[in-house]
């Protein structure tokens, strides 16, 4: 059974008993700590998510309906919230859109940091990315989660705060990716293009792009 | 007409009563003394050559601070030298291996100030040699401490092996005539031992490990630079005469046709490789030849000069391409430049001695004296720059690299009115988050 499949089931079982507020969360600690372990732990993954009372009360039945939906027929699921196609997940975030445009100037700097790569060796970059900011940075789950659905939908929505260190150090490992793809010299004109580029959206939202560099 | 204008006060200058006034045997160490000050201000000169071949070939963002760094490791350097180095070096030296007195010179002898003067300006060489290796990458506070550490305590004690009297390779009989070795080797293996413990800029190597170009931001700096230092070399290899004697000419013209055979040397290496006349090349083939020389200057005929520094530029090409095969990342190609070019002048010193050509002992002291430096300097600026590494921190993070160290270390830009197509303008960075 493998990840998408599984994280299918997960989200089919629980999206009648959730908001979608803690769906998200659900689906970012799934996400997070249990979708890469070799055995479920699915008693100990609701106890982490059932966060209110109401939840708590719904446990067995949630538990109840995972292990049921797991002997359901693949095409009853719902689809892969972390497919870009997916209109499940554009439901989720439209309800979670209140800290996008305070990251609208930091998503546009990175797509123009990154657009002149070329899709491969962007992905890639975002793919680093994702792989070093756990490192480097101390991201609660909705942070992680938002990034990896940016990271993985293409989306402009970058659903959770950051603050400017953090955008700063995103940025960063972005050019270590860059250097390391393609050279540090193109690296610092790609930097450079991407802050004239976005110079004026950020004026625009009276946000001083170089708080990200 | 106006020749004669000119020539009256310099007429009236050298044959003034004040000169004639002086003892005949006076006149002789006031020559000296003068031939060796002048030589030693020669030397200076270098050290603008070093700062303008370094920072132009290092990227623009971080052209101040190789400046900064070849300017501020002279400062302390000097300081340092005359407090424990030249007390190390030329104080008296029964054990063979440093010298006990001398230290902070003081209410001395002219001729021990003088000296002093001369050998600061060499041990200041020795360690600005380092900084273009290690450049954009670097802690200056962690530089500064690591030239502190060469200059009052490595370098001066190997020197102390062959130019101290009582040295055991001076003992031997190594020649090392101005410091093929004792200077340039010394600062190639430093630097060799400062980029192993540092590691490669950011992208220096692909994923693939293949070196990457990395061009300067300044070849016209890189050409100056390298005539700077050509023309301070007189001084240097002349210098080292410590007298104002008769063969100085042969020194000086012994330098000079192993600096242009060595420019031929490099470009020759390019030609068999059928790879464009690099420019960088050529400056360093010439400075390879120069350091190739320095050891035998003295004692060698022309047509051996010219060979060795032929041979000195030919290594500094190979030995880069060797540097970047080991994945280290040297900048400026200074561990091949002086470290391997200066193995190559030293023995070559034994190989081409006038009137002792290819003395099988003379080869092997001359062995001897490469390894003794190799290994010295290698374990001492090794565990320096790893106790650097793991105290102050060696390495700058990865945001300073973005930034460029021009701001990040001097809060100041290179090139502030021609920055406009660059991350980093002169007008925002007071708004710049402090790192």
């Amino acid at each position: 059974m493998n990840a998408v499949y599984t994280r299918r089931v997960i989200f089919t079982a629980m999206r009648p008993f959730l908001e979608d507020a803690d769906l998200l969360y659900a689906m970012t600690i799934w996400q997070e700590k249990y979708a890469s372990k070799t055995t479920y732990a699915f008693t100990q993954f609701l106890s982490e998510c059932c966060r209110t009372q109401t939840l708590k009360r719904n446990r067995p039945a949630l538990l109840s309906a995972i292990l049921k939906t797991l002997e359901s027929p693949e095409q009853e699921l719902l689809v892969d919230p972390l497919n870009a196609q997916t209109s499940q997940f554009d439901l989720l975030m439209a309800n979670q859109t209140q800290y996008v445009d305070t990251n609208v100037v930091f998503v546009q700097f990175v797509e123009n940091l990154l657009k002149n790569l070329g899709d491969d060796i962007g992905l890639k970059a975002k793919a680093y990315l994702m792989k070093l900011v756990g490192v480097k940075l101390k991201l609660n789950t909705q942070q992680t989660f938002a990034l990896k659905v940016w990271a993985h939908q293409n989306t402009a929505a970058l659903d959770a705060a950051f603050d400017n260190k953090q955008k700063q150090i995103m940025i960063n490992i972005l050019y270590i990716a860059i250097c390391e793809y393609i050279g540090p010299t193109k690296a610092d004109q790609l930097l450079a293009t991407a802050v004239r580029e976005t110079e004026s959206l950020a004026i625009a939202h009276q946000v001083d792009l170089h708080d990200y560099l | 007409m106006i020749k004669k204008q000119f020539l009256s006060p310099l007429l009236l200058l050298f044959f003034s009563p004040f000169v004639f006034a002086a003892e005949p045997s006076n006149v002789v160490e006031v020559m000296n003394t003068l031939w060796v000050l002048i030589a030693a201000c020669l030397v200076f000169l270098m050290q603008a050559g070093f700062a303008l071949l370094e920072s132009g070939l290092s990227r623009a963002k971080n052209a101040v601070n190789v400046m900064m760094k070849n300017y501020m490791d002279l400062c302390v350097g000097s300081i340092l030298f005359w407090l424990v180095g030249y007390g190390l070096m030329f104080g008296s030296n029964v054990s063979g291996f440093f010298g006990t007195d001398l230290f902070a010179l003081s209410s001395m002898t002219d001729w021990h100030y003088t000296t002093l003067f001369f050998q600061t300006m060499f041990a200041a060489t020795a360690a600005t040699i380092v900084s273009g290796a290690v450049a954009e990458r670097t802690n200056y506070a962690a530089y500064l401490l690591g030239a502190i550490g060469l200059t009052a305590f490595i370098y001066p004690v190997f020197g102390s092996w062959v130019w101290n009297e009582g040295g055991w390779l001076n003992q031997m009989g190594f020649i090392d005539f101005a410091g093929s070795t004792v200077v340039h080797s010394v600062g190639g293996w430093a630097a060799l031992a400062a980029i192993m413990v540092l590691g490669p800029r950011l992208g220096r190597f692909g994923l693939d490990k293949k070196p990457r170009d990395m061009p300067g931001h300044n070849l016209n700096y890189v050409a100056i630079g390298g005539l700077l230092l050509w023309f301070g070399w007189f001084g240097f290899n002349g210098g080292s005469t410590l007298a104002a004697g008769t063969n100085i000419g042969h020194i000086l013209l012994n330098t000079h046709l192993a600096g242009a055979a060595g420019a031929l040397g490099a470009l020759f290496v390019h030609f068999i490789l059928r790879q464009p006349a690099l420019m960088t090349s050529g400056v360093n083939g010439s400075i390879a030849g120069l350091v190739a020389i320095t050891a035998g200057c003295a004692t060698m005929e022309i047509p051996y000069a010219m060979l060795t520094g032929l041979i000195g530029g030919v290594i500094s090409v190979l030995g880069n391409k060797l540097i970047e095969k080991m994945g280290l990342d040297d900048v400026v190609g200074a561990v091949s430049v002086h470290g391997f070019a200066g193995v190559w002048g030293t023995l070559a010193a034994g190989l081409f001695l006038t009137g002792n050509l290819f003395d099988p002992h003379q080869v092997t002291v001359q062995l001897i004296g490469i390894a003794a430096a190799f290994v010295w300097v290698m374990m001492t600026a090794f565990v320096m720059y790893w106790l650097i590494a793991n105290t102050v921190g060696m390495r700058v993070s990865t945001m300073h690299e973005q930034r460029g160290l021009d701001i990040t270390e001097h809060g100041e830009i290179g090139y502030p009115e021609f920055s406009h197509q660059a991350a980093y303008t002169a007008d925002k960075l007071n708004n710049l988050e402090k790192l």
